[in-house]
């Protein structure tokens, strides 16, 4: 028989129950010593790890080795051998890096905080590892009892730091930036105590400062000008101030004027007719716009077909694609003023950028006047840069209802990946030369950057494309049903959730494409690789150090890559905050 | 035949055809929606109702037959599809809200690329239709956050941003738990009085009895039977209306 109920009182909620701390020997045995068999396999896997790491510790602390050959060759490794007259360049590149770096960290606040807990078992945990290396050392090993005092020290101070915070360990937090600046000191700490000469003491302390006052004027003008404002600023610093850095500042070229000048017959008619084009497309009906782009996109392919300057055939591609992404600047009067802006910002960075592209460099240096981890960083930056609207553009193809760019991207994208980037690059360093006309004979490092960034966007692609895949049906539905155009659907709605969704991929992308830039090396680049495993053994006073040198470039890449793996799990994070 | 006699036709539909493949979905629809019109569309699922208010903002197109919407015929060579379009909104059964931006910018964002408004007067606008949806507090949140009834109304709202002349309801409360049905009924029922023209696909029989200009009964992909409400579910004459009635009342 069923009895009726009512509840009298609703009840109110009440606080989960306390979870009891286990014991180190209650984890012990339910995660290691649970049955026979893992006692076994903790056993053996103990051993392994055990062994590993005596084996390690013995290399890397054996008496033989020459570890100061790496700060010794600080200059190889970042710059190789670029004039040292002109050094003073690669220093300012690096600090407008580093500046840039500074005003990004103001604009995009960390938003990740670290508790003084962490910090302190941290430092406890050093103190261990340092324990555990001073007694696992092999006999060879002379610093053991230093190290048995400062690893005894750390923990000491960890743990007295845990103790005497205790239940506010976790409660109080510092933002990441007190600890990133903290960082900062330790390394100027470093620079200045290790044996590395003035001359790049004293620019890396300059650098370090650039970074700090730049976060310092961002923070200044964020009220001011707005947090979007400055996002953009500095989105278009870093677009415009990385090729001036490579191939103004560092190739200090002499610019041919006379050829300049010898554009105007071109150029001028373009800027012009540029200017007429876009007034006319950000007022017209669509129909009598689509005409406009579709005879500019005639003229882009044609005028590759006849005998035109190198800038001309550039300058009109740009105009092409400003003219057809008119629609996305809006209308109006409003509209019409940002377009002119556009162009008119288009044809300044273009010429400015062919200017001193053609110009010959006043640094004759072997084709090496880039080298080191400075060549690396351009090698995987600018590719970068370039891939992605590149990669954008070939995974909307590929999705495209047209047949003829579907098959272009397809086609693309197909050969790109079923090749090697190890015969990409040995084809731009030795097939594409056949190709050109005689007077455009780009340099080495031009034609990598090339290779990488086709390879790079072929990947991308088909990342993105996988991203656009997911986005469900009635995204589309409801951007159409609203009137928008594919243009501004694929822009506002389809292509930013598509990029969020394979953010992963995407950093992984960029990972393998930062070690991948070691390949260059087989096409006569003195990358940071090359340095390490060539350059470095081979200067008189460094002979017979390879391993050292090695184990100092895996551990360079390491902190780079893991930093960025790191960083872009933080950006998913905030990114996620919309996600259903 | 017109509805009521009273009004001009602004929706003309004309021996509507519609395949999937070799399945026809619209086996020959035609009918007229006067201006200011509530025309609530019942029936079994499967039936077509929902492929048929979708091919009349064209997203599904027709392959027979004529559609006028507003005086314009939607065929192949249509031009300014976009236009007809921002006249006509559409409320989907699954909310289609855009994640990624906040309830705010979901009903500013069509209002500025497509109708070109200034930032100002589309934040205005969308604050004042999310107070008429009383979600005013929620504009800061994203809709991930939202309740599904919550949801829907921003998406109305998003709808109604666009100044459209008809609004589509493709059973904008098919997804929702019981307790949130009421809200969401509640504004399109706000939306019925001000005068708006409405297609509304949707089972909620209490929807159509109060609000309803006319009723019409899809079944097998045509217009088995049309009225008004008091006819409708008082003395329906089709005998598939009246089993359809007597299984769901």
């Amino acid at each position: 028989m069923v009895e009726t109920r009512v509840s009298q009182h609703l009840v109110p909620p009440e606080p989960p129950p306390e979870a009891s701390q286990p014991g180190a020997l209650v984890w012990l045995r339910k995660n290691l010593f649970y049955s026979r068999g893992s006692t076994i396999l903790t056993v053996l896997v103990g051993a392994v790890i055990l062994l590993f790491l005596r084996g390690a510790v013995g290399f890397l602390l054996d008496q033989g080795r020459q570890w100061e050959v790496i700060p010794r060759n600080s200059a190889n490794y970042s710059i190789g051998s670029y004039p040292r007259e002109n050094i003073a360049r690669t220093w300012v590149s690096l600090g407008v890096v580093a500046f840039i770096a500074g005003l990004a960290t103001a604009a995009w606040r960390p938003i990740g905080r670290v508790s003084p807990g962490q910090i302190s078992a941290a430092v406890r945990s050093a103190g261990i590892a340092a324990l555990v290396l001073a007694v696992l050392a092999p006999s060879t090993f002379g610093g053991r009892t230093e190290f048995l005092i400062a690893g005894a020290v750390l923990f000491v101070i960890g743990q007295a730091a845990l103790m005497a915070l205790g239940d506010r360990a976790i409660d109080a937090f510092l933002p990441t930036l007190v600890v990133l600046g903290a960082g900062l000191v330790a390394f100027l700490v470093v620079l200045w105590i290790l044996p590395i000469s003035s001359s790049t003491q004293i620019p890396w302390t300059i650098v370090i400062a650039a970074a700090v006052v730049a976060f310092g004027v961002g923070r200044a003008l964020i009220q001011p000008l707005g947090a979007p404002t400055v996002k953009r600023s500095v989105v278009a610093l870093a677009l415009f101030a990385l090729p001036v850095l490579y191939l103004h500042v560092q190739r200090a070229p002499e610019i041919p004027w006379d050829r300049v000048v010898d554009w105007s017959a071109w150029i001028i008619p373009i800027v012009v007719i540029g200017y007429a084009a876009v007034i006319f497309v950000s007022g017209a009906e669509r129909e009598a716009a689509a005409i406009v782009n579709g005879l500019l996109v005639v003229a882009s392919i044609v005028v590759w077909f006849v005998s035109a300057p190198m800038a001309a055939r550039f300058l009109l591609l740009m105009l092409t694609a400003v003219s057809l992404a008119t629609p996305t600047f809006g209308s109006g009067e409003k509209g019409r003023r940002t377009v002119i802006a556009v162009w008119t910002g288009v044809v300044l960075v273009l010429m400015y950028l062919f200017a001193i592209g053609v110009g010959t460099p006043t640094l004759e240096t072997n084709n090496n006047y880039f080298a080191g981890i400075n060549l690396t960083f351009m090698l995987a930056i600018v590719p970068m840069l370039l891939a992605f609207p590149l990669g954008i553009l070939m995974a909307l193809g590929r999705t495209s209802t047209m047949p003829l760019f579907r098959l272009m991207s397809t086609g693309y994208i197909e050969v790109i990946r079923g090749v090697p980037l190890i015969t990409v690059l040995f084809f731009f360093r030795f097939g594409v030369l056949n190709f050109l006309p005689p007077g455009l004979q780009p340099d080495a490092i031009l034609l990598a950057i090339i290779g990488i960034t086709l390879f790079a966007a072929a990947y991308l692609a088909e990342n993105i494309r996988g991203g656009l895949q997911s986005i469900p049906k009635g995204q589309y539905e409801a951007a159409k049903a609203m009137g928008m155009t594919t243009a501004q659907m694929t822009m506002l709605i389809t292509l930013p959730q598509a990029l969020r969704a394979v953010i992963p991929a995407i950093v992984g992308q960029i990972i393998t494409l930062f070690k991948d830039t070691s390949l260059v090396s087989i096409i006569g680049l003195a990358e940071f690789l090359r340095v390490a495993n060539n350059i470095v053994p081979g200067q008189p006073d460094s002979l017979g150090t390879k391993l050292e040198n090695l184990v100092f470039a895996a551990v360079v890449y390491w902190v780079f890559t893991f930093t960025f793996s790191r960083a872009s799990l933080r950006l998913e994070r905030r990114l996620g905050v919309g996600v259903r | 035949m017109t509805s009521n006699g009273k009004k001009e036709p602004i929706i003309v539909c004309d021996g509507v055809k519609k395949w999937f493949g070799d399945f026809q979905a619209l086996r020959g629809v035609s009918t007229e929606v006067g201006e200011g019109e509530v025309v609530v569309i019942i029936g079994p699922s499967g039936s077509g109702k929902s492929t048929w208010i979708r091919c009349i903002n064209r997203l599904e197109v027709h392959q027979e037959g004529r559609i006028i919407v507003d005086g314009i015929e939607l065929s192949s060579d249509v031009r300014n599809i976009e236009k007809i379009r921002s006249e006509v909104g559409m409320v989907f059964q699954q909310f289609n809200l855009f994640p990624h931006l906040t309830v705010l910018q979901n009903v500013t964002l069509a209002q500025t690329w497509v109708r070109k408004r200034t930032k100002a007067e589309a934040e205005k606008k969308a604050l004042d239709l999310l107070e008429r949806v009383g979600i005013r507090e929620q504009a800061a949140k994203f809709p991930g956050q939202l309740s599904g009834g919550q949801q829907q109304r921003v998406a109305l709202a998003r709808s109604l941003a666009m100044d459209p002349r008809i609004m589509l309801f493709d059973e904008p409360t098919s997804a929702l738990d019981p307790e949130m049905i009421k809200e969401v009924l509640d504004s399109m029922k706000e939306l019925a009085r001000s005068g708006m023209t409405m297609m509304v696909v949707t089972h909620e029989m209490g929807f159509a009895r109060e609000v309803a200009d006319r009723v019409v009964f899809f079944d097998q992909g045509q217009i088995i039977e049309e009225g008004t409400p008091e006819h409708f579910f008082t003395d329906p004459q089709h005998d598939r209306t009246k089993l359809f009635l007597s299984q769901i009342l």
